[in-house]
């Protein structure tokens, strides 16, 4: 039940931040997509007991690889599919912590908060950037 | 949507050649949306043999692009207005794709380029507020949002868009649209807590409108495609957006502490 949650919510989150970014309506259900498989892959690793900041880095790896094999299918560029898709990864918690220990006077959890955020923007990075790399290893985008 | 360059209206005599206008534009209409800069110089480069320019030298940062044709004066264009719009990078990538098959002269190539400089957003100002609501919903059940969580999440998506279109026509700097934004998912999630719902839910919900996931997922794409440069400057971008909207959300979540809401 919670897994389900997690992937219709990641679909949800993703294809209407897609409608925020403007991408086109027959492309909508592929950016959810991809919103559906990170918020799965994201919500079967933290429940598993993994850190949020490597299940976020294997969601964002599995994301951002739907999102190049659909870039190459549709023929479109990957930023189409991958920015909605990404979104339910943001460590929007940890950045929260990071500024309500500041300024409640809880400086070296609010540390922690941080350094937590940026591994785990750090997990996003790699994710999307060993996604990319291979699939362009495989598959050199076409181009007209 | 018209996108301003700093040297205001273009005279006429100071146009390039059409085909060399029509890969400016599409350079700057790609960069101005969002697209990555590899791909824009990737995308200007295909043009350019299509419209039968050869080869094309194309250098391309977040913020400009530069031209050279041999035989031609050097192209450079600003980018100094930037709204993320995936429908425009569809259009130019459709277009630059179709260049080979449809022929055509130049100057009607710059006309199809201009044309996707001016067609509407997709989605009415009603549906963006309620996907603003939606996003903001989906964000907060994934970190584990209550029903009635939820629904507060919905509203402060609504509020914090209809707030940010507000801004946005006030100031069009970033910087301090991002900081404000900030201040306001502090405070929503300040009001929430006083009715018994959790900071941690929705503050982070309410951020995840503002977050600088553009710059973060094109900069890395950007620093593996060989554009170093672009992609450090957008991976400083999107730290210094970040540190505006944790910035923004500590005031806004201090102000209420000092308030006792």
């Amino acid at each position: 039940m919670r897994l389900l949650i997690d992937a219709v919510a990641g679909a949800v989150g993703s294809g209407a931040f897609a409608v925020l970014v403007a991408v086109p309506r027959r492309y909508l259900g592929e950016a959810a997509a991809v919103g559906l498989v990170t918020g799965l892959v994201f919500g079967v690793l933290s429940r598993a007991g993994m850190d949020g900041a490597g299940a976020a880095g294997v969601a964002a790896l599995a994301g951002s690889t739907l999102s190049e094999v659909l870039a190459r299918v549709r023929h479109q560029p990957a930023v189409i599919f991958l920015l909605p898709g990404l979104i339910p990864l943001v460590p929007g918690v940890t950045i929260y912590h990071a500024m309500a220990d500041l300024v409640t006077g809880r400086g070296s959890m609010a540390v922690q908060a941080a350094g937590q955020t940026f591994l785990w923007a750090a997990a996003i990075a790699l994710g999307v950037g060993l996604a990319a790399a291979l699939i362009r290893g495989i598959v050199p985008q076409k181009r007209a | 949507m018209s996108w301003k360059t700093p040297s205001g209206p273009r005279v006429p005599e100071a146009r390039f050649d059409p085909g060399m206008d029509a890969l400016l534009e599409a350079g700057v209409l790609l960069l101005a949306s969002g697209a990555e800069t590899y791909r824009v110089e990737d995308t200007l480069i295909h043009m350019g043999e299509a419209l039968g320019f050869g080869k094309v030298e194309v250098f391309v940062t977040p913020t400009g692009v530069i031209l050279s044709i041999p035989g031609h004066r050097m192209g450079l264009r600003r980018v100094v207005e930037r709204h993320t719009r995936m429908d425009i990078i569809a259009r130019v990538n459709d277009l630059s794709r179709s260049l080979p098959a449809r022929g055509g002269s130049r100057a009607e190539i710059l006309r199809s380029v201009e044309e996707i400089s001016h067609i509407a957003p997709p989605f009415r100002k009603t549906v963006e507020v309620a996907a603003a609501a939606a996003a903001c919903v989906g964000f907060a059940f994934l970190v584990g949002a209550r029903p009635l969580e939820g629904a507060a999440a919905a509203l402060a998506g609504a509020l914090m868009s209809l707030v940010r279109r507000g801004l946005g026509f006030a100031f069009a700097d970033r910087f301090l649209t991002v900081t404000v934004g900030g201040v306001l998912a502090g405070m929503i999630g300040a009001v929430g807590a006083s009715f018994g719902l959790r900071e941690a839910v929705l503050i982070p919900s309410s951020l995840i409108l503002l977050v600088p996931g553009l710059q973060i997922t094109n900069a890395v794409r950007d620093v593996l495609s060989g554009d170093v440069l672009s992609g450090s400057a957008l991976a400083l971008e999107a730290v210094v957006l970040a540190l505006a909207l944790a910035g923004g959300a500590g005031i806004g979540l201090g102000a209420a502490r000092l308030v006792h809401l």
